[in-house]
Formats: C-alpha cells, structure tokens, sequence
C-alpha cells in the first residue's frame, strides 16, 4: 500500500508539469492528447524506471557491497616510519674515592646517552641509556667493604628499583681489591655491576664511558636486537644466531622424550620429573615473564635414528659424523607426536639411549672431534644428547641391563640448549670484565632483561607487519570482509602499540612488554579472524553471468519504453516546429 | 674445516649411496657427499683428487661418467684434454688413482687404464704418502662448487675453482703443469704454488652459501580436488607425492593433506583398501599410515585458502593448520581437473587464479613462508601460476595454457588411469633423490619432456630470488634439518636429597595417579561457548513476491485486463 501511494503522489507531482506541457501543446499534437491511454502508459514506464533507479540500485548496490568497517588507515601507515626509544634506567653509584673530590661535588646530576640502531627501513629504533649518578649511602658504603666482589654483592642493600630492565652499577675505588687487578669491571649474575673508578681531571668522562660499555653489554646490543628485527636489519648481519631462536609466542611446549631403541638390552629410567623440578622449574619460573611454559615428557620404545652410525675401529666405539646429523632427526620427528589442541610452538628435547649393538656413540664434529656434550642442537626445533650407557653395565647375562639416567649432566646441556633456542647465548665479554656465574636458576636477571628487550621489540616490530600488510591486502584485493569485532581488535592493538612504545621510552620494560603482547595477540586476531575469508573471488564475466537473469528481463522493458518515450517526444517536437 | 670422505663426480642428475647400485653409472658418490668435487678436464681432475687425496680419509674410488649420459657437448668440449700430457680413459671405465707420489714423478703419462664391470666392484684406495708436514699444509682445502657457464643445460656441471694465475708458467692448467714436469724442484714447486691459493674458509664459506636456502622447516600442502572413481588417478598422484615427501623427512605433522579419499573404499575398486599408482597393481600408495587432514566434503576451495592464509576456525587442530613461518619452505601440490585461469574443486566449485594468487600474496605478506614450490598438475596448468605476483615463488604445471594434461598407466583390473604423466614422471625423478642429493631445480624442470609427457610442462621462476639451479631439490620435498653441536653447557648442582624425594614420591604418584581425561586437553569450553554464526540477513521471500506481485498491480491498473491480450 505504501508504495501506492508514493506512487500516487509521484504521479501527482509530475502532473502540473505534463498539464502545463499539454496546454502549450494543446493545439499543435491533437493526437497525443486525444489518447489519454498513451499518456498513462507514459507514466507507468516513468514511474518503473524511478523505482528502479531509486530504489533498486541502491538496494543492490547495499545488499553487494564488501562490508569494511573503517579502520585507523592513516595511524597504520605512520608506524612503519616509526620512531621507537628504548629507555634503559641506569642507577651509577659512587663509593667513596672513586672519584675526584672536585667531580664528587657536583653529585647527584642525570645524564642520558642516545644511540642510534641502524635499520633497512624507515623505522626508527634508539637506545638510550638514562644514567642517574649518585653518592653511595652508608649501608652500600659498608658492603662494598667486603673482600670478594661475590660477598660485596651479597650484603648489598636491595636497590630501590629493581625492576625488569633497570640497572645498578656502582662504581669503586680505582686500587680497589674488590676486583683481581687487571679485571676492569664486573657483571654479576643480578642487575648489578661493579666498574673502576678513575683519576684525573677527565674522571667523569672515562667512567662515563665504562658505565656505558658496562651498561650496553648488560642490556641493549645490536645482537640482541638482530633476533627480533628479522629482516629489517641491513642484510650483513644476517647469521645463524638470528635464525635460531624461537619467535616470540604467548606459550610454549616443552617436550622431553626419551628414545630407548632397544629395550631388549636396556631398561632405561630416568628421574624426569624431579629434574623438571628441580632444574627446569627455576628456569622456566624466571622466563615465564616472556611467556606461559607448559612441559610434558615421554618414553618411546624402538625410535630408531635416520642414520647408521659409522665403527671407528681405533676407539671401538661408534660414531656420528656432523653432516650426517641433519637426517638424524626427521625418522625420529614422525613418532614424537605433539599435543593436539595446543597451537604454540613445540620444543623437543630428546634424549637417545643408542642401542646395545651401536654403544658407545659419540658425535663427531666436522674435524672428526669428539663432541664432549654429544648432544647437537636445531633452531627452532629442540636438541638431542646421546646417552651411552656404562659399558661395564654389560658384564651381566641378565637382559634387560638397568639402566638409570643420570639427569645432572643430561639436563646441563637441555638447559643450554634451552638458552639458545629462546635466545640467550653464551655472553660475549671483553677481556676486562669479570663475568659473574649465573645464578641457579641457570639464567642472568640481565640475561632475562635482555630477551624481555628483544621480546618487546620483536612483539612491536610483528604488529608493525601485522597490520600494515592487513591494511595493503585490504587495498589490493577487493573482497575482503572486515567485520566491527576485527576492526575493533585493530584499535585494540593500535592503543596497546602505543602503549607499549610509550613505556618503552619510559623505561618501564616490563608494562611495555605486557602492552607488546597484548598488541600482537590482538592484531593477531585481527588478521586471521575467520570473517575476513567470507567473500570468494568471482572474475567479472561469472558476476556478469550472475546479474544478468535477474537484470535484463526487468531492464529490457524499461529501456525500450524509455526509448519510445524519447522518440516520440522528439517526434512531438519535430511536429511542433513544422505546426510553427 | 670440512673432510673430504670420498669424491663425488657430478656429471649425473643425482648422486647415489655408496653400495647402492649405480644405474647409469654416471654417477659415483660417497657414503657422504658433503663436499662437491669436479674435474673438468684430465688435468685438474688429477691434480684435484690429489689434493683430496691429502685429506685425513682416502678417497675410495672415483666412476667416470659413461660417454651416452654426458650431454655432447660437454663431452667434447670438457672433456677432451688440451694437451697430450694428461690424458683422459676412455668413458665408463674406473679410474684407478696412483698415488700422490707417483703423479708427481710420473704426471706426464696415461692414466692407468682398466675396463669393464668387474673393475666397478673394486675399491681402488688411494692412500696419501706424502708426508704429514706437506699434508697438513693443504689439508681440508675445499673445491669451490660455481654456477655452470651453460645455462641452457639442464646437468649440474660444477666448476673447480679457477686457478688464481701467478704467471704465464702456471697459467697452463695449474697445477699439473708444476707436477708433470720431472724436475726435482717441481714438488716444492707446486707445494709453494698450492699454498698461494686463496685461505680455505673462502672457499668453503663460497661453495656453503651458493646452496644455502635460509629456511630452517618445510612444509608441505597436497591437494587432491577430484572424486569419484574415474578420478581415480588423481587420488594415487597425491598419495605418491605424499609418500615422496615423506621418504625425504617431512613429518606428518609438518603435511596438509587434502583428500577426497573415496578410492580405497569404493565399491568399485577391485582391491579394497588399496591405491595403486603403477599399472598390475605394482605400488600401493594407500598403505597404513596415511593421514589424511581434509577428507571428502571438507576439500573446498574455502577451506584450501583457510589453510593457506591461516584463518582457520579456533577449534581447528594442530594438523589442519599450515603453522609455517618466516622460515618455511612450503610445498604445494594440487591436481585435479581445471581449465583457463580455474582448477574445480569436487565438480561444485572452483578455485581461480587470482584467488590463489592473492592468498599467495597474504601468505607473503604475513610471512608465512621463505620460499614456496607450487606444482599442479591439471590441463592448462600454466594459466593457474599466471597470475602469481608474490615474490618468492617457484610454480611448475604440467601442461600450457590450451593444453590438456594426459593420463598414464592404465590398469585393466581396476579399469581406470592410475596416474597422470606429469606426476608418473615427477616421481620417477623423486624416486632418485635421497635427503642428501645435490640435484636442483634445473633437474626438475626437465623432468617431462613433451616426448614422454604429450603436454608441454611449465615452470616459472621469475618471482623467485635465487637461480633455480642452486635451489637443492630437498629445500623443498625434504626436510633437511640445519643443526649445530652443542659446545657449552650451564653447570649445575646435583641436588641428591630432592632427587631422591622425588623419586619416592614419583612411585606413590604412581599408585594414587588418576586416569588421565583425555576430555582435559581438548579446548572444550571453547567449543562449546562458541559463539553462533550469525546470519545473514537475505530480504524475506515475501517482500520479493510482494513486490512483483505491486509491478504487475501497477501492470494491470495500467493497462486493465482487457490489454492482456496485447502483452501475450
């Protein structure tokens, strides 16, 4: 009904305008005017093809278009050309007579030290050390009294910010015997450091520079950076190291598996969950600010190496020869198996009691050198050890020999395998500094603060890619959906980037971090939200194909009508210019 | 500093294990063939393999190539010597080395010649005399593997380091010229010429990098888009290339396989419970241990792009999901029946070209893989890698755009084509790769000429980044781990009391333990609370029918009923 009357009105509406033509007309085309059905047909036509324009097409073009909800375009494309300041809290410490009377004066005063990290692309990334220096208190005074640096550590007070990615560096008297003579500094296993003072009328500026040489090596380096940057860094810095850990994820699994490939010589225990326990709980327990650890272990029976090790008759022992390592590991992969809900990266550790027929078994390396671990390791995949049982363990006639697992030295080498597959390697120091031995968790507070860095700055560095290359595909192919809860997930990452950069320029590492992940877990969502796949490709001749049925009965009507309309106006104007 | 265990001449497609039986004999490889050694004329073979032969092992034996296997002009322009003083055996015969020693004195004559088969089996050990002073002077001196000058040739023809050129005395084919001649300084001579080459890790550092590919996983996505029973051979060409794949490494884990799987068990087929790729019921490919991840009605072309660009539902498990990376080097395979720009999938749908192109480039885009390997094998299939413009990829097809792809080895008892011949031939090349083969992607390509194949096989490398001939065969369908040993270690404390508390506790863990519900790993609160797909709004069938039912009112008012005749 309703469209009825809209339709009475139109025809109401156009009336005057024909009426007033009519008159004009009145005397000159008889013929139209004697035929009032010509004139309602006219009408009819008119008023199909307004519905169909004014109606119809918008209500396709509606009903067809790809949903886009809008999304921050112009804050995406900023980030690439982004300026990201890593701020590192140094606290400088000065004992009494480590410095000039005259320097000492001008305590306590702050000065910061800026760096530039050299990337590919347009992003900008700098360091910048925030170094606050001050005069010792009594109680620090009286600690570093002590006679060994390990002891001096000990007493210390505990510093007032100790949060992640700050540090304390006190500086001590240059003769000091805290440190053996010709060790310039020292890195303890905390946050802590100690570094030797200086004499002279430029004091200041020599420990300044070995507070930041100090401070660098404890936090910010171009390598720890070179794992998470992939491959915006210029291209000679391309190594191994940087393709060995693994990316940043919100979880891990960890897998220990134990290959026994011969149970009919041997039945092998090993204590698994007291070593867990006892070593790999502390570890984990301090890596856990990077992620959530989930581990499980395994016993498998009859997994057999890819490989046959080779006899090396001089040792009557068994050997694996380097290159051939790398088929060791696919045979056993197949029967490892992995959790099958769980969606983040597997680690595998593998411990392999070769069998009785290829015992001992060590591992050569490229030279034809024993490998004293006898264990190697893959990036991004886990380590393997071998495991030789005790060939005095053979003097029985009773099979299967017992066989208990050491765990000391086997989890020794998981652990630093462990430390390189999430990214912490061996420190590299300067032959002047004096490396304190890690804690027993088996791992650095600095250490950590280090990988926590790399971690944020690999988290922003993977939204940065999330989402400008969400919002290039969204330019160059044209069907994809973007729904309000994905456009929503973008925002949501957008804040939480600039958050997390926020912090990170002002030294609060681990909210920045906090903020880092949420960004990637958001855009994560975001891009592969299942909506966004909702619209199949059609090439244009199928959607030609598709709309013709339905366009070209109702289509065809209206043109030829409009057409005749058309003529005969012409026609009518025709006739009026012969009447004049 | 790498040893060199055996010599490996590379005039063949492919190396072969030691002990295996050598086919063609074009080829001899090692136990291991990790350093790559050529000659590419009589001399500096000699003086090569002497140098090898410096190394800490002996170099066991050394097959040249027989003269049909070697293209011609290789054949008459490398091999012929240049000059009188060190001349080649005649092709496929063995090349029994003298000793170092003896070169030196005697390098001037013929190579001891010998003939036949039985030589084949003998192990001529060449066993370094020279003195451990000299040797360690060159020792774990590495050849330098370079690209071949002939493109055009498909054969990998490795190239010797070039000689550095001291002066014009050297110049003449290095080192044998010092050695050939008897002069007493001649060994001094070469010994002091040999140290002037460039520092070893170069070398190795050189040859490591040209068949370095950076990815550190492979995985692999095998689509089969055909079902029912004619299609038969569609199914036995992606089990075939699953079973290749997984000879060479991949995991299960690590392969997306897309199947209809309606062979085995159809009642049609003869066998049941079998797949046969090869004609009288030769190979079975269905076996026991496949693992088939998208099965009958779940290969669609939505869930083929769901895998690929990873938007695949939250309840989806870890083996439905391509979980590649920055590293991955990612296989994909797809046959069935296509056509000009589309490949069908099910005879209900199908894929284009640029859809698969664009789900190429989100791929990319969210680096979900390093490099990638695309093969079909459907008529047309060139026009299917037409419309790729994400970098980094390799496409081949088994027939050009107006080409069909035909079948192979028919089978009378199932009735049916048991293959098709690009893939019958793909795999007869695979059959002949081992996890630590050399052969390249050149080699691929030429896989199916037109004479075997009917159709004409395409391949298109102009997106990828590194000359196909450096890209190793198992970057792709293996999955050759890189590795490092373990050289450090953290020390720990034996903490002997908690051990053995935990080790009591374990054993009354053992006795109190409950049976583990395997319900506890799978996501179920997920599942269950998930959110119901909203619908999509369509107008309502009445409004449609209302509003035809107003245009023919408007008709009628028009015109009245009276007209009906003028309309009809």
């Amino acid at each position: 009904m309703a469209e009825g009357r809209m339709l009475g009105e139109r025809a109401r509406v156009e009336r005057p305008r024909l009426e007033r033509g009519d008159r004009e007309r009145n005397q000159a085309l008889p013929a139209l005017i004697l035929d009032p059905e010509k004139i309602r047909g006219k009408h009819a036509a008119l008023c199909f093809a307004t519905m169909a324009v004014m109606l119809g097409l918008p209500l396709w073009w509606k009903t067809t278009e790809t949903y886009r909800a809008a999304l921050p375009y112009s804050q995406i494309s900023e980030l690439d050309s982004l300026l990201l300041r890593l701020r590192v809290p140094v606290s400088v410490v000065f004992v009494q007579g480590s410095l000039p009377i005259v320097d000492q004066q001008k305590l306590p005063f702050t000065i910061v030290n800026e760096r530039d990290i050299p990337l590919k692309c347009k992003m900008r990334l700098k360091s910048r050390f925030q170094q606050a220096y001050r005069m010792a208190g009594s109680s620090e005074e009286n600690a570093l009294k002590k006679d060994t640096v390990q002891e001096a550590e000990a007493a210390l007070p505990l510093p007032k910010e100790d949060s992640l990615g700050s540090l304390n560096i006190f500086v001590i008297p240059e003769k000091s015997s805290l440190l053996p003579q010709d060790k310039m500094s020292y890195i303890g296993p905390k946050r802590t450091a100690f570094v030797r003072g200086a004499h002279g009328r430029q004091a200041l500026t020599v420990i300044g520079q070995k507070i930041l040489q100090v401070a660098q090596a404890m936090s910010l380096t171009e390598e720890v950076l070179a794992s998470a940057l992939g491959d915006r860094l210029p291209e000679d810095k391309l190594n191994l190291d940087k393709r060995r850990p693994l990316k940043s994820s919100l979880g891990y699994e960890i897998t220990f598996s134990l290959l026994n490939p011969d149970p009919k010589s041997h039945e092998v225990h090993w204590d698994i969950e007291g070593a867990v326990e006892n070593y790999v709980q502390p570890f984990m327990s301090l890596l856990s600010a990077i992620g959530n650890f989930s581990m499980d272990s395994q016993v498998l029976y009859y997994a057999m190496l890819g490989v046959t090790p080779r006899f090396d008759a001089a040792t009557s022992s068994y050997t694996l020869a380097a290159h051939s390592l790398p088929h060791v590991i696919n045979p056993v992969e197949a029967r490892l198996g992995s959790r099958a809900a769980s969606l983040y990266p597997v680690i595998n550790f593998l411990l392999y009691v070769p069998e009785r027929a290829h015992s001992p078994l060590y591992i050569q390396d490229k030279d034809g050198a024993r490998v004293t671990t006898n264990a190697f390791h893959s990036p991004r995949w886990g380590g393997i050890m071998v495991y030789n049982v005790d060939p005095s363990a053979y003097n029985t006639t009773r099979y299967p020999v017992k066989v208990n697992v050491d765990m000391v030295p086997v989890m020794e080498v998981f652990l630093s395998q462990m430390r390189l597959l999430f990214g912490v390697p061996h420190p590299q120091m300067p032959e002047n500094f004096l490396l304190g031995s890690p804690p027993s968790e088996g791992l650095r507070y600095w250490e950590l603060d280090r990988l926590v860095w790399a971690r944020a700055v690999e988290n922003l560095a993977t939204v940065i890619t999330t989402l400008t290359s969400l919002a290039e595909l969204l330019d160059k192919i044209g069907n994809i959906v973007i729904k309000d809860d994905v456009a929503s997930e973008v925002y949501r990452a957008m804040d939480a980037f600039q958050e997390a950069a926020l912090e990170l320029s002002a030294g609060n590492l681990e909210v920045a971090f906090r903020a880092s992940r949420e960004a990637v877990t958001s855009s994560e969502k975001a891009f592969f939200d299942p909506s966004l796949l909702h619209l199949l490709y059609f090439p244009d001749d199928q959607k030609f194909a598709i709309y013709i049925p339905l366009f070209l009965p109702m289509a065809v009507p209206i043109f030829l009508s409009m057409i005749k309309i058309i003529v005969e106006n012409q026609k009518a104007r025709k006739d009026m210019e012969k009447v004049d | 500093m790498g040893r060199v265990d055996l010599a490996v001449i590379f005039y063949g497609t492919s190396t072969y294990a030691w002990g295996t039986r050598v086919q063609d004999r074009c080829v001899k490889a090692a136990e291991v063939t990790q350093d790559i050694v050529l000659g590419l004329s009589a001399r500096t073979l000699a003086c090569h393999l002497l140098r090898l032969g410096c190394f800490t092992t002996p170099l066991h034996a050394l097959f040249w190539c027989s003269q049909d296997c070697l293209p011609d002009e290789v054949a008459s322009q490398r091999l012929q010597p240049k000059d009188a003083s060190c001349s080649l055996p005649p092709p496929g015969c063995l090349l029994e080395l003298p000793s170092p020693m003896e070169c030196i004195g005697h390098g001037g004559e013929q190579w001891p010649e010998s003939d036949g088969a039985e030589e084949e089996e003998k192990e001529a050990e060449l066993i370094g005399v020279w003195p451990a002073s000299v040797c360690s002077e060159f020792k774990g001196r590495p050849l330098m593997a370079a690209g071949s000058p002939d493109q055009g040739h498909h054969r990998t023809i490795l190239k010797v380091p070039p000689f550095p050129r001291p002066d014009s005395g050297y110049a003449q084919g290095g080192l044998t010229t010092g050695c050939a001649s008897k002069s007493p300084g001649s060994l001094s001579r070469c010994l002091a010429y040999l140290t002037s080459f460039p520092s070893p890790s170069v070398w190795q550092d050189q040859a490591e990098q040209l068949f370095k590919s950076g990815h550190t996983n492979n995985w692999a996505v095998l689509v089969c888009t055909s079902r029912f029973w004619f299609n038969y051979r569609h199914v036995a060409n992606t089990l075939s290339v699953y079973r290749s794949v997984k000879r060479l490494g991949i995991p299960d884990s690590h392969i997306v396989l897309m199947l209809a799987d309606d062979m085995a068990c159809n009642p049609r087929n003869p066998k049941p419970a079998t797949v046969f790729s090869h004609k009288n019921m030769e190979l079975n490919v269905y076996g026991d241990d496949v693992e088939v991840d998208y099965r009958s009605y779940e290969v669609t072309v939505e869930n083929f792009l769901r895998v690929l660009t990873g938007r695949v539902p939250p309840s989806a498990p870890r083996s439905k999901r391509l979980l590649s990376d920055d590293r991955s080097n990612v296989l994909i395979y797809m046959t069935g029946h296509g056509g000009n720009g589309f490949l069908k999938f099910q005879d209900s749908e199908e894929i284009t070209n640029v859809e698969l192109a664009d789900a190429f480039e989100q791929m990319w885009q969210k680096r979900r893989y390093h490099e990638m390997l695309f093969i079909i094998d459907t008529c047309q299939g060139a026009s299917m890698y037409e419309r790729f413009y994400s970098p980094n990829v390799m496409a081949l097809a088994s027939s050009q755009v107006g080409e069909d792809s035909l079948s192979h080895q028919p089978d009378l008892a199932i009735g049916v084509h048991l293959m098709d011949r690009y893939t019958f031939y793909v795999l007869e090349f695979l059959e002949e790769i081992h996890p630590a083969s050399q052969a390249n992607m050149n080699d691929l390509f030429q896989v199916c000429p037109k004479s075997l194949c009917v159709s004409t096989p395409g391949h298109r490398t102009d997106l990828f980044q590194r000359n196909p001939q450096n890209v190793l065969i198992t970057d792709f369908f293996g999955s050759v781990r890189k590795v490092e040993l373990t050289t450090e270690t953290v020390s720990l404390k034996p903490d002997l009391s908690s051990m053995g508390y935990s080790h009591l506790k374990c054993h009354e863990d053992e006795e109190l333990a409950e049976p583990l519900s395997y319900a506890a790993q799978l996501p179920v609160a997920q599942i269950i609370h998930q959110k119901p797909k909203p619908k999509e709004w369509h107008p309502p069938g009445g409004f449609i029918l209302g509003l035809w039912a107003l245009i023919l009112m408007v008709f009628f008012k028009t015109y009245g009923i009276k007209h009906m005749k003028y309309v009809f």
